[in-house]
């Protein structure tokens, strides 16, 4: 169903890049009129520690050894704007949905709370207003307001560093392959989100590979292929249903009559 | 046929009668109080859910209550579309039971939403992809249609023929509307398990969902109104349905539970996931509760003719059914792993708060309240 245009936006996150200066997390809660989220230490550096309702982009901080010595990955992590969205499958509303451009945006005007969109998220991205009488789901929206200006998102904008990349997803996978093939002592052979549940509109290369980082490991198919299978089979299912229980109707009735008329 | 009992004017209870009512009618009210709470402050305050556990105690006991009240469907089925006539008696008080089951998921999925102003939403704004958009069209059709198979109680109770006939005349139409929503929407909440492969544990998660959601409703369907009027039989201190209708029932299913287990297993050996059933860790161990408990004991117990012909017996197998049900739903929902993003935030628990308890615990009570009164004042058990 909904899937990227022929020009749909990307980002290429060059973890080598990162110094995990949090400036694409300020910058996001500014662009977005997100408040600041009260916290505590919880022993790491994530800060907030997770994403919420108020926080849609977040840097991670891990520990991990490689090339023999103890080092630091920062990641940034936000929505990953799948090419085939499973939030967007599963909304019962559509209050969800896939844009040519590459964002996944969401209507709030449509929205329920049934929170499906949280279960069927791979990535765990969207996030429920829970201190709200009548709460609703709030995600990144690949700054879709600045993107429909011809503007990057405020994250890229702000990174001191040319650790996000935006630009047309398809440059930016051949540009992912080319910087892994240019020096490939650098990086893990592997461009997340290039293949991951149909691709993803955010593309990562990295030092380590992608389970140290927390993320998901995902088959090519989209997440929610097999269900929408089914679902496109439900007027098939339907009229079988009606179709064999009629017959069945028919078959058993005249079996009763037999069997009345056999005693009489 | 002997088994009908004209049951149109109300019988006081017994005084064990009175106390359990009594106690069925506080938890009511401590329901609806904690539930008009939960609407006024919303859901962090209330209930243990979270972002990394966005549905809890409600939602699985929605998935299970809708099997349970597939009782109704199942005995239309078989009643009306198989024409086996001699469970004619259990149709009534199926609808019933089918009827009270589905109102009290309705409730309690308002009561789950985030946005329950706006509960119609689903009426207005279609996503043909999604499972839970076809549910909640099934389930809302489908609630018609048993308000309609439920009404000619009712309108006989109020004397009026008219009515009473102008609905039979429909029936085997309505029957018919009736069980296809149903397989739908049976099946499709199997969907919802389908569609989220990452959080649902390897040996919950199959291409057989829908058909294995669908048989096991059936099959809970069958032992739900073994259970129900089993206990409406000592509620009501005499026999309402005879035990060999209601151990017909109990034989009935086990073909439906061999299938059952047919598919299971033999889905698991074909994905390969065999082998997790022998790991005995956490889910290992839970599967073979399900499997024990919802599967193996009807196949069994309800084989056996001394079971059959022993109403402790039949209560004690519907029960295993039930609670394995249980397991099983809640497995579907809550077996896989929660979603941190954060490097050091994959801490997140569950355990549903005292309020989460309260409201669903009243809306059982009163729906078994309700049960009680309809089976009193209407003429649930009498024979046209």
């Amino acid at each position: 169903m909904s899937s990227n245009g022929k020009n749909a936006k990307g980002v290429l996150v060059d973890l080598n890049r990162c110094t995990g200066c949090r400036a694409c997390q300020v910058a996001c809660k500014s662009w977005n009129d997100n408040p600041a989220e009260v916290t505590m230490c919880l022993g790491c550096y994530d800060n907030p520690p997770d994403f919420s309702a108020d926080t849609w982009s977040l840097i991670r901080f891990d520990e991990v050894e490689y090339n023999d010595k103890f080092n630091w990955v920062f990641t940034k992590r936000q929505c990953m704007h799948c090419v085939e969205p499973a939030c967007v499958t599963v909304c019962t509303v559509g209050a969800l949905e896939k844009t040519p451009d590459g964002p996944v945006i969401y209507h709030p005007e449509k929205c329920i709370g049934c929170r499906y969109c949280q279960y069927g998220c791979p990535f765990g991205v969207p996030r429920f207003e829970w201190d709200k009488p009548l709460g609703l789901i709030r995600k990144c929206r690949f700054c879709v307001d600045r993107l429909d200006s011809g503007i990057e998102p405020a994250c890229v904008k702000a990174c001191p560093t040319d650790a996000l990349t935006f630009g047309d997803r398809e440059e930016l996978v051949t540009e992912a392959y080319r910087r892994i093939a240019a020096r490939p002592g650098k990086y893990v052979n592997h461009v997340y989100g290039d293949k991951e549940a149909g691709g993803t509109s955010w593309l990562y290369i990295s030092p380590v590979p992608f389970d140290k980082l927390g993320f998901p490991a995902l088959g090519e198919e989209p997440v929610a292929h097999a269900s929408e299978i089914i679902m496109n089979a439900t007027p098939v299912t339907l009229t079988a249903a009606v179709a064999a229980l009629s017959g069945l109707y028919w078959l058993t009735k005249r079996r009763n009559e037999g069997m009345k008329e056999k005693e009489a | 046929m002997t088994t009908s009992v004209k049951t149109t004017t109300f019988k006081k209870p017994s005084a064990t009668g009175t106390v359990v009512l009594g106690i069925l009618a506080v938890l009511t009210v401590l329901g609806l109080i904690t539930g008009i709470y939960r609407l006024a402050v919303g859901l962090g305050a209330t209930t243990d859910l979270s972002d990394q556990y966005a549905w809890g105690l409600w939602l699985g006991f929605d998935f299970a209550l809708i099997a349970f009240g597939g009782a109704a469907f199942t005995l239309a089925l078989v009643v009306h579309v198989l024409n086996l006539k001699k469970y004619e008696v259990v149709l009534r008080p199926a609808i019933l039971t089918g009827f009270l089951s589905y109102v009290s998921v309705l409730v309690i999925l308002l009561i789950d939403l985030g946005r329950p102003d706006r509960f119609w939403g689903f009426i207005v704004f279609p996503n043909i992809h999604s499972p839970l958009f076809e549910v909640s069209w099934c389930i809302l059709l489908y609630t018609i249609v048993l308000a309609l198979e439920f009404a000619p109680l009712l309108f006989e109770r109020l004397n009026k023929p008219k009515i009473v006939s102008a609905i039979h005349a429909a029936v085997i139409p309505i029957t018919i509307a009736g069980v296809a929503l149903s397989t739908l929407h049976q099946s499709t909440l199997g969907t919802i398990g389908l569609s989220l492969p990452g959080r649902v544990h390897p040996l919950w998660w199959s291409w057989l969902l829908p058909l294995l959601f669908f048989l096991s409703a059936i099959g809970m369907g069958l032992s739900a109104m073994i259970l129900v009027l089993l206990i409406a039989n000592k509620a009501f201190g005499r026999e309402l349905v005879k035990l060999d209708v209601l151990a017909g029932l109990g034989k009935g299913s086990v073909w439906v539970w061999v299938v059952y287990a047919v598919l299971r297993v033999g889905d698991l050996l074909f994905t390969g996931d065999l082998g997790r059933m022998f790991t005995f860790d956490t889910f290992g161990i839970l599967f073979w509760i399900e499997m024990l408990l919802m599967v193996i004991a009807p196949i069994v117990l309800y084989s056996m003719e001394g079971v059959r012909k022993s109403a402790a017996g039949l209560t004690v197998t519907a029960l295993l059914v039930t609670v394995g049900l249980f397991f099983n739903r809640f497995a579907i929902l809550f077996s896989g792993d929660p979603v941190p993003v954060g490097a050091m935030h994959a801490t997140a628990t569950y355990f549903p708060t005292f309020i989460e308890f309260a409201v669903q615990i009243g809306v059982l009570a009163a729906a078994a309240l309700a049960w009680y009164f309809a089976a009193q004042l209407l003429p649930v058990f009498s024979e046209e």
